[in-house]
């Protein structure tokens, strides 16, 4: 046995120290390496569950959140619609209200502008038949040199006017 | 090398010759002449201290800030760390990440050990029986006191008979068949968890300061470099990867076996895939 242990070069003393000096660092390594790394890999689990956690808690509070927001947008875009037509409506019935009143007004002048028109016409057909009685006169009376009181003259113009009027209106129709 | 410690009826384990590190070692007292007249540099030792404070002070240093966002060295070590986690739940089942710091504590010593041979003038101490079976004997020890613990003293006794108390009463013949197979395939873990590291780091590290010999060799001879060490040291790289990987997932299934109500076909079929790991790589 000596010599088999011989030949292999084995020697107790240097075994003894190699197997303590393995089993120093293997309880080195254990307790102030895997022993700490492991520790700290359950620390930093539990951490990153909690921040996990945490932020799904936080996700479903902005949902929420965000829903709500939503609703309150979708309501003041609702009341902001009713709004926007209710001031059509207004509008429209100001306009209709103007235009109306537009259009009565117009009526309005075109009529007072008829009446003129036919007074400024009767106006005018009075002073024609004015000049023409006048220069019929001075015409009937340079033809037939003869005087006629003022009132017969005026009956007899006038007849002659209302005449040629007629006839003037019945050519024209 | 071989030859030389053939000659002087040594073991070819033993370092024939000495690293940087023989300013440490000497005063030391682990240089010294042995039997024969040779000398004996045992700088593995110091090499293997060097790299097991350096893990340690790395890992505190790096486990020291709590930052919720981790940067830098911190990143790297809860990096590391959830790994060794993740494959502990994944080969002893849920729970498994407990065992983590073992199996973590293995892979990271054993992968900085045989990364060491790749380092000129360095030296790997799972090159050295001493390391790989001190390495062994503690996974065994640490096995064996969780078995124990989870089971307790009979339980686990219990547990290496092929649980008869959990059998019908005509298989009462099992435990005299399952015992003794299951004390040697215990006893059999250490020596299987040593040799398989030890041989394939050792293999790989002779092979990589022959070619480096060749190397030199080959210099005076053309005067041109030519790195021949230099593909089989990458290949180290994986090598010494695939070997912690090995020893720190037998560890765990190791574990997950010694466990009360584990799947244990689970266990077993890791197992045996890993036990044929080594002949491939």
């Amino acid at each position: 046995m000596g010599a088999i242990l011989e030949q292999l070069g084995i020697e107790p003393n240097l075994l003894l120290m190699m197997a303590v000096g393995f089993l120093i660092v293997y309880f080195i390594l254990k307790k102030f390496v895997f022993g700490r790394v492991s520790q700290m890999f359950e620390e930093r689990s539990q951490t990153i569950q909690q921040q996990l956690e945490a932020a799904a808690q936080q996700r479903l509070a902005m949902e929420k959140m965000r829903d709500d927001y939503e609703q309150r947008i979708a309501q003041i875009e609702e009341e902001a619609r009713t709004r926007i037509a209710e001031a059509v409506k207004e509008a429209q019935a100001a306009r209709d209200e103007m235009l109306a009143q537009a259009r009565e007004q117009a009526e309005r002048i075109v009529a007072r502008g008829k009446e003129e028109i036919e007074r400024e016409k009767h106006k005018a057909l009075v002073e024609i038949r004015d000049q023409v009685a006048e220069l019929a006169i001075l015409t009937a009376s340079k033809i037939i040199e003869r005087e006629l009181d003022e009132h017969t003259h005026r009956e007899l113009i006038d007849d002659v006017i209302e005449k040629a009027i007629v006839r003037r209106g019945n050519g024209q129709h | 090398m071989a030859e030389h410690a053939a000659h002087h009826g040594r073991s070819v384990f033993i370092g024939g010759s000495g690293t940087w590190l023989e300013i440490v070692s000497r005063p030391l007292g682990l240089c010294y002449k042995d039997k024969h007249g040779a000398w004996v540099h045992n700088d593995w030792l110091v090499v293997a201290f060097a790299v097991m404070i350096g893990i340690a002070v790395v890992g505190v240093v790096g486990s020291r800030r709590r930052d919720l966002v981790p940067r830098g060295l911190q990143n790297g070590v809860e990096w590391v760390i959830e790994i060794f986690r993740g494959f502990c739940r994944r080969i002893i089942g849920e729970g498994g990440e407990r065992y983590a710091p073992v199996v973590g504590t293995f892979f990271a010593i054993i992968f900085c050990f045989n990364l060491m041979g790749l380092v000129p003038g360095m030296i790997s101490p799972t090159a050295n029986t001493n390391a790989t079976l001190a390495l062994a004997l503690c996974a065994f020890v640490i096995t064996l006191y969780i078995g124990i613990r989870e089971n307790g003293i009979l339980g686990f006794i219990d547990h290496l008979a092929g649980s008869p108390s959990r059998q019908p009463w005509f298989m009462w013949w099992l435990p005299i068949l399952m015992l003794p197979i299951e004390l040697i395939s215990l006893l059999a873990r250490p020596v299987s968890l040593c040799f398989r590291l030890l041989g394939n780091i050792f293999g790989e590290d002779m092979v990589i300061h022959k070619l480096a010999q060749m190397a030199v060799n080959a210099f005076h001879a053309i005067y041109v470099p030519i790195p021949f060490q230099l593909p089989l040291m990458i290949f180290g790289m994986f090598t010494s990867f695939v070997q912690a990987l090995v020893f720190s997932t037998l560890v765990a299934i190791y574990i997950a076996l010694s466990l009360p109500h584990h799947d244990h076909e689970h266990a077993h079929g890791h197992e045996h895939a890993l036990e044929h790991a080594p002949a491939h790589s």
